[in-house]
């Protein structure tokens, strides 16, 4: 009998030694006991798939084709260039921010621009936009400590000033943010149309409150309604020196 | 007369009966505690092909999941990010990095990167993010503090029954829609009760998950 328990023992031994605990770490396919059509023919998003040369599963267009419901914008290349991009939604300034040849400026009729509009372009910059132009739209995003330069600050005048000779109106916004700028990417693939005009009204909100007069009364009521209390205010100078470069990275 | 027996057959029969009883314990409770996936899928940590540290970009760096996962919303799959995502600021952050090589290569040819996934739902279960998403399950109810993870592993057993176990009690997962990709925060962070701000949601967005089979194998 102490035979049995001796090798019971050592069995029990041997199978945690060589299988583990669970949660333990592991770097190799994980085991399927019952596999019964875990793995099916078919393929999923973003899945591999022997069946084609280069072994990608989701195809894109063939070279030539448009898919159903969407359209080459009129125009030609030299003219405005959007054609060059390929098929879209469609040429209007809702999809381009292009009228005919010129950028356009406001918003398309097919967006109402109100406090839920805001909203959802504050909630989508802050996803999209705020790791290079910051939560406050001056371009001292988190990229910027990382080497990238040259962020727009949306408090310049070529924001701010429709005078001026390089002033971004929202339709050119709106190409920004599609196909990109300079060194900034295209955004069209990630961000929704609708989506991509309400940034462009949160950016405009971010503008508007940057160049609010303080001198106007509702305007320094809300201030001061939003001012931080006397206590921080009081525990400031308190705070030793040496935290004091930390403060700019922690308000990002 | 001879015994036919010797005398140490008289216990035989116990033992044997220990012995089965031992062994049929002992085979029951290693099934048990090996044959299910929160020991089979629980801590898989591939290695990808390129060391992506969500710790540093999520949890750093304050990167929300959508800017990569972005159509998280609004599909069933949580797209993995395109290379030119990748590149919309590596290239011109760490642009030295020998890390970042597969990524130059990847954006120079076209070719997609090979990211081993890790969670992996079988091919007769439909899962979609999208509805679990937009109905206030956070990331983290799933997949753990990936914002905390060097290197992603896999946290939640996603069994069918861990499945069963949310849809049958939600409030226990429901949380504000703008809580949803804040991997850290928790009712209790809000000084708030989970139990009883999860059945005012479920109230609220008349959250009634399926728990019949169709729900989600079709």
């Amino acid at each position: 009998m102490r035979y049995f328990f001796f090798a019971y023992l050592l069995s029990i031994v041997l199978v945690v030694g060589f299988a583990g605990f669970r949660g333990d770490k592991f770097t190799h396919t994980p085991i399927e006991i019952f596999n019964d059509m875990d793995q099916q023919a078919k393929v999923k998003a973003q899945g591999s798939n022997a069946f084609f040369a280069d072994g990608v599963g989701s195809r894109k267009p063939v070279t030539g084709t448009i898919p159903m419901g969407l359209k080459i914008p009129d125009g030609t290349a030299a003219s405005g260039g959007f054609a060059v991009y390929g098929f879209s939604h469609g040429s209007d300034y809702y999809n381009t921010g292009k009228i005919g040849d010129f950028w356009g400026d406001g918003f398309p009729e097919q967006v109402t621009v109100d406090a839920a509009f805001v909203r959802l372009g504050r909630e989508r910059y802050d996803i999209n936009c705020t790791p290079c132009h910051g939560r406050a739209g001056n371009g001292l995003g988190i990229t910027s400590q990382y080497g990238m330069a040259n962020i727009a600050n949306f408090s310049t005048p070529s924001f701010l000033n429709p005078q001026a000779a390089d002033y971004r109106s929202n339709g050119n916004i709106f190409d920004t943010i599609t196909h990109g700028r300079g060194q900034m990417g295209p955004y069209g693939a990630n961000i929704p149309v609708k989506e991509r005009w309400a940034i462009i009204a949160w950016v405009r909100t971010m503008e508007i409150s940057r160049t609010a007069p303080l001198s106007e009364p509702s305007i320094r009521d809300a201030w001061t309604a939003l001012a931080p209390p006397p206590s921080t205010a009081a525990a400031a100078p308190a705070t030793p020196p040496a935290a004091a470069p930390a403060a700019p990275a922690a308000a990002q | 007369m001879a015994n036919t027996f010797p005398r140490w057959t008289n216990t035989l029969p116990l033992k044997l009966l220990v012995c089965i009883l031992f062994i049929g314990l002992g085979v029951s409770a290693g099934v048990a505690y090996y044959f299910t996936q929160s020991y089979t899928r629980v801590g898989y940590q591939p290695s990808q092909p390129i060391p992506f540290s969500h710790q540093i970009h999520a949890g750093q760096l304050g990167m929300d999941c959508r800017y990569c996962h972005s159509f998280v919303e609004q599909s069933g799959a949580a797209n993995v990010p395109t290379s030119d995502t990748c590149w919309r600021c590596h290239q011109s952050v760490k642009t030295n990095s020998p890390l970042l090589e597969p990524l130059r290569e990847s954006v120079a040819t076209g070719k997609p990167l090979e990211w081993v996934k890790v969670h992996k739902t079988p091919d007769y279960a439909y899962f979609n993010h999208s509805v679990h998403v937009d109905s206030g399950i956070s990331c983290v109810s799933c997949h753990g503090k990936i914002n905390e993870m060097p290197v992603v592993f896999h946290h939640e057993s996603q069994s069918m029954g861990w499945c069963l176990d949310c849809h049958r009690a939600p409030e226990n997962h429901l949380r504000p829609l703008d809580k949803i990709t804040n991997l850290d925060w928790t009712a209790k962070s809000d000084g708030l009760n989970q139990k009883d701000m999860g059945l005012k949601l479920k109230e609220a967005w008349h959250i009634e998950p399926p728990t019949n089979c169709a729900g989600c194998h079709r």
